[in-house]
């Protein structure tokens, strides 16, 4: 930082210049005495003040700091110091718009500091303002005189980004003789210099791809080949290239290269058919392609890619010939996952019937000659269990749990120490309904494989599905390393959010919104934490000059609120502050629960069969000190629910958009906040996506009757509002929706819903008659358990009574007969 | 179907799941970060038809001037449904393929617990690792 501190006597400026060495080294405490020494005698120096400011936010003071900044500002708002500390303090704070903000003043001033401008390039880049880090970078490698690599690299990346490949080819041009040159003393001392010359080298290729330039880019690829480390990479952007240049000869023997290096992949084999003019998922060149895959089947015989692919493009006899050979094979050899990898096959119906008659034909062969109709050898008794698996399985993906349990039990019988059976057992009972049942076998099998990590993590998933959130902490809490000082905090630092997501979806069964919430926002928080990972790439890429794989980051940093763990807390968090919202509005908050919930469930017999002792290693686990908000209350007394709210869903539309269940959550808080327009917003979004969804009236209708009864709202607005209603749905009811989709669970199940929030008797309980007949036949295949628990959840919600549960109850286990849930 | 591939970004929050689910030896994703991008080319996923991660090998080389490069295996495991089809040994083989022939890698080490006999036969026996 360059100083303007000429105000300071000689022994101050010491003083000022010497705190900044100690933020530089870290010594903060020592940085901040520092500066009250200088405030001592000049209490209104500005720049001091600012200096200040930035040691106390790193000593975690952080609004004094930020009152401390902002005076030294209005003392000396000329000062670079001053913007570049509040910058700094913005950065560390997350807040990079601002941050970028106070760096552009800093250099307003001084406009040639490059280390601002370096700091400027990261922020700019983190909130994607392209075009203006164009500048930045090129305003570094102006004032650069050393031809430093990783600025010019910068600039070139910034063009990149911008879509100029061309520009960014030139910079590369220019400048990469520094570093290609042997001879240039960037080289010496440096042990990385191999790598990064490939790295350069194979950027500089892509590039040429982007501009359109193949065939420059393979001439380029051929010249640069010595000095390529990445030999992989190398390979395949030459056979990629070679096919774009439609060289498919030549492409073909790449790709054979590359199936000779690595025959596990499906991408090179599409490829490799790709350069022979056939596709597999053209009927019409079936033979050709079955006659490549069989000839690359005997030169890699140890493919397992290769023995499956037949299967996705075959069909009729010639899949029931290229099954029998891959399922003898997996069940002689004893795979757990054989139905796992034909899962995908069973969209096509005709497949799933195919395989189904396999392997009952298998397990007749089997029982009776313990052979294979084709073989004179007899079997292991363990290829029938396998099989009897297999066809578990089968069973389960049709809605047959009853057959399913049977048929893992005989496997069981054959073979009961192996665990795989189990966790097929305890997934079954899942799908049947039976929450608990499956909780335990799930257990049951990690009793027989204790050390195995895997087991462990689904049991604690199957009792956070079975609401034992304190029994699955227990449980995880054994899987944390020894060493780790808060056991419980460890899962969270660990990012673990799958435990998270868990964990607020079973305090929120249990009621528990204020917990709940707290669970959600973790995982809203790591996926921040994920988000501003990408922050310190922005200059380290590109000093190690992997600008490939740094593209590769932004990429992915660009959709990672689209994973569907955030997608699903989101949305849950949403509900949960529109609960909290509704009851406070009704006259009854929610009130924090101090106690952990009970258990709803207790265990039944089977678990209690492997003895073990989770308390042992609990002593050990320390209390959670940083744990200071236990039961989530920070939530419940918040008093902007709907705001908080508002922030979740901003996200799901800059990123979902495209998701129907995106616009039913946004117009859910924008109703309650009365804002009828963005409301109407999600109302035609939800149209645009699908307008036939089974939320798309209810959100009408309730509209509809929030501007009725909002009497503040401007008369002609809300006309104006209702007319589009109307000129977009007419009359539509929620009576004549329920009754074109009278088959569909789902469309009921929504309709029901709108009527309870609309509230009022006659409405409550036309919701309430419609709910008790969730489980009856007209609905056919929609009575999903997800659906059947939705309905008795709102049977809850509409006030039913004890009897009508119970009467809903017996209906809806004669859908899932094997169900505890209901 | 398995396919084995080089690890990308958007594989890395897959392989820091699969790891949790399987392995004590847990790290933040910044770390995965770090490894792609010092390392981009020696880590490798196995991804099924769905297109979900489900085994990996995370690893990384280290050089120092004049010493022989070392390969380092950071972490490796397959979910527990698809073991035994010999994953594991195409991921490493991969790895270890591409630390040799980029890196010059005249070692390659990793950590594992004896009493880990899964990863040991796997090492030692099929990987020839000492
Ligand atoms: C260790 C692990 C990665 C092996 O994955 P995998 O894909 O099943 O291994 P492979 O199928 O490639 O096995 C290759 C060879 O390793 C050995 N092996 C693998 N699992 C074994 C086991 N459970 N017992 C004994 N040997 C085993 C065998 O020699 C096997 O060859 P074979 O199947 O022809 O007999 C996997 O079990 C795992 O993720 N375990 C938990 C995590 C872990 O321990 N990771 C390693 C720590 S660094």
């Amino acid at each position: 930082m360059s100083l303007t501190i000429t105000e300071l006597p000689h022994k101050e400026q010491a003083l000022f210049r010497s705190a900044l060495r100690l933020y530089e080294v870290r010594q903060y405490k020592k940085g901040f005495k520092t500066c009250e020494q200088i405030l001592k005698k000049f209490p209104n120096h500005g720049e001091t003040l600012a200096v200040k400011g930035m040691f106390l936010a790193y000593l975690d003071r952080n609004e004094e700091a930020y009152t401390t900044i902002k005076r030294g500002i209005e003392i000396s708002p000329q000062s670079s110091i001053s913007w570049h500390v509040y910058g700094i303090v913005c950065r560390r704070d997350e807040k990079f718009e601002e941050a970028t903000k106070c760096y552009e003043e800093a250099l307003k001033v001084d406009s040639e500091n490059v280390s601002i401008l370096r700091e400027l390039a990261q922020l700019q880049t983190q909130i994607r303002q392209y075009d203006r880090l164009v500048e930045t970078r090129a305003r570094i490698v102006k004032l650069d005189g050393n031809n430093t690599p990783s600025y010019w690299l910068g600039l070139a990346v910034a063009h990149q980004l911008t879509g100029r490949y061309d520009l960014a080819l030139r910079i590369i041009s220019t400048h990469e003789n520094t570093v290609l040159d042997e001879n240039s003393g960037f080289k010496a001392n440096n042990p990385d210099y191999r790598a990064e010359v490939s790295e350069l080298l194979m950027y500089k290729t892509w590039l040429m791809e982007l501009n359109g330039d193949f065939q420059m880019a393979l001439d380029n690829l051929k010249e640069i080949r010595p000095r390529i480390t990445d030999v992989t990479g190398w390979k395949e952007q030459k056979a990629k290239l070679l096919l774009k240049l439609n060289r498919k000869e030549a492409a073909a023997s790449a790709y054979q290269d590359l199936i000779e290096r690595n025959p596990d992949n499906n991408n090179y084999i599409c490829s490799y058919l790709l350069c022979n003019g056939l596709d597999m998922s053209r009927p019409e060149d079936k033979d050709a392609v079955l006659e490549i895959i069989k000839g690359l089947q005997k030169q890699f015989p140890i493919s397992n890619t290769l023995k499956f692919v037949p299967l996705t493009f075959c069909t009729g006899d010639d899949f029931v010939r290229e099954a029998d050979i891959l399922a003898k094979y997996s069940l002689r050899k004893g795979i757990p996952s054989l139905f796992a990898s034909m899962k995908t096959l069973y969209m096509n119906e005709a497949k799933g019937t195919a395989l189904g008659k396999l392997f009952e034909g298998y397990a007749l062969q089997l029982r009776d000659t313990k052979r294979f109709s084709d073989s004179t050898d007899d079997e292991s008794s363990l290829v029938l269990m396998w099989c009897k698996l297999y066809l578990a399985q089968h069973a389960d993906y049709y809605g047959d749990y009853e057959r399913a349990l049977k048929l893992v039990e005989e496997a069981i019988s054959t073979s009961p120490d192996t665990v795989d059976l189990y966790m097929v057992k305890a997934k079954v009972l899942k799908h049947a309904g039976d929450i608990r049942g499956a909780r335990d076998i799930m257990d049951f099998g990690r009793q027989k494989d204790l050390k195995d990590r895997f087991i462990n993590t689904k049991t604690v998933k199957y009792m956070l599905r079975n609401n034992e959130v304190d029994e699955a902490e227990k449980t995880i809490v054994l899987l944390v390393r020894d060493d780790a000082p808060h056991k419980v905090q460890e899962i969270v630092d660990t990012q673990t959010i799958w435990y998270m997501r868990e964990q607020g979806h079973a305090y929120r069964r249990l009621g528990d919104i204020g917990r709940a919430l707290k669970h959600y926002q973790q995982v809203a928080d790591s996926f921040a934490t994920y988000h501003n990972d990408q922050y310190d790439f922005h200059s380290y890429s590109m000093r190690k000059f992997t600008v490939r794989a740094y593209n590769d980051i932004l990429k992915w940093e660009d959709q990672l609120f689209t994973h569907h763990v955030y997608v699903d807390s989101a949305k849950a968090a949403i509900d949960c502050y529109v609960d909290l919202y509704d009851r406070k509005a009704a006259g009854s908050p929610f009130v924090p629960i101090s106690e952990k919930p009970m258990k709803p469930f207790t265990r039944n017999g089977s678990a209690k069969q492997g003895q073990h002792n989770l308390s042992a290693g609990l002593g050990e686990t320390k209390p959670v000190a940083v744990d200071v908000d236990p039961n989530g209350s920070k939530f419940v007394e918040a008093d902007d629910y709907l705001e908080r709210a508002l922030k979740f869903v901003e996200v799901l539309e800059t990123y979902v958009g495209s998701q129907p269940e995106t616009h039913v959550s946004a117009f859910e808080v924008h109703l309650r906040m009365k804002k009828y327009f963005l409301a109407l917003k999600s109302i035609n979004s939800l149209k645009a996506i699908d307008d036939d969804y089974s939320s798309l009236v209810p959100m009408v209708v309730r509209m509809r009757a929030a501007l009725d009864s909002d009497e503040t709202f401007a008369a002609p607005m809300k006309a104006a509002l209702k007319d589009q209603l109307f000129k977009a749905f007419g009359d539509a009811s929620i009576e004549s929706t329920i009754e074109t989709h009278k088959q569909s669970l789902t469309f009921m199940l929504a309709g029901a819903k709108c009527m309870i929030r609309l509230g009022g008797e006659s409405n409550v309980a036309r919701a309430k008659d419609l709910l008790l007949q969730a489980a009856s036949d007209r609905y056919g295949e929609t009575r999903t358990l997800k659906n059947l628990l939705a309905a008795k959840d709102l049977l809850v919600e509409a006030g039913a009574s004890e009897s009508e549960l119970a009467t809903y109850a017996t209906s809806a286990k004669q859908v899932f007969a094997l169900s505890t849930c209901f | 179907m398995i396919t084995i591939r080089k690890a990308m970004a958007s594989d890395l929050m897959a392989m820091q799941h699969c790891n949790l689910s399987n392995l004590a030896e847990n790290y933040q994703l910044s770390l995965y970060l770090y490894f792609y991008s010092g390392w981009p080319d020696v880590s490798f996923v196995a991804e099924n038809a769905q297109g979900q991660v489900v085994g990996y090998v995370l690893s990384y080389v280290k050089k120092e001037e004049g010493k022989d490069s070392v390969g380092y295996i950071c972490s490796l495991s397959v979910i527990r449904s698809y073991r035994r089809l010999g994953i594991a040994q195409r991921l490493m083989g991969q790895a270890h393929a591409a630390m040799v022939e980029g890196y010059d890698v005249e070692l390659s080490t990793l950590n594992v617990r004896v009493s880990n006999s899964a990863a040991f036969n796997l090492y030692k026996n099929t990987l020839a690792y000492e």
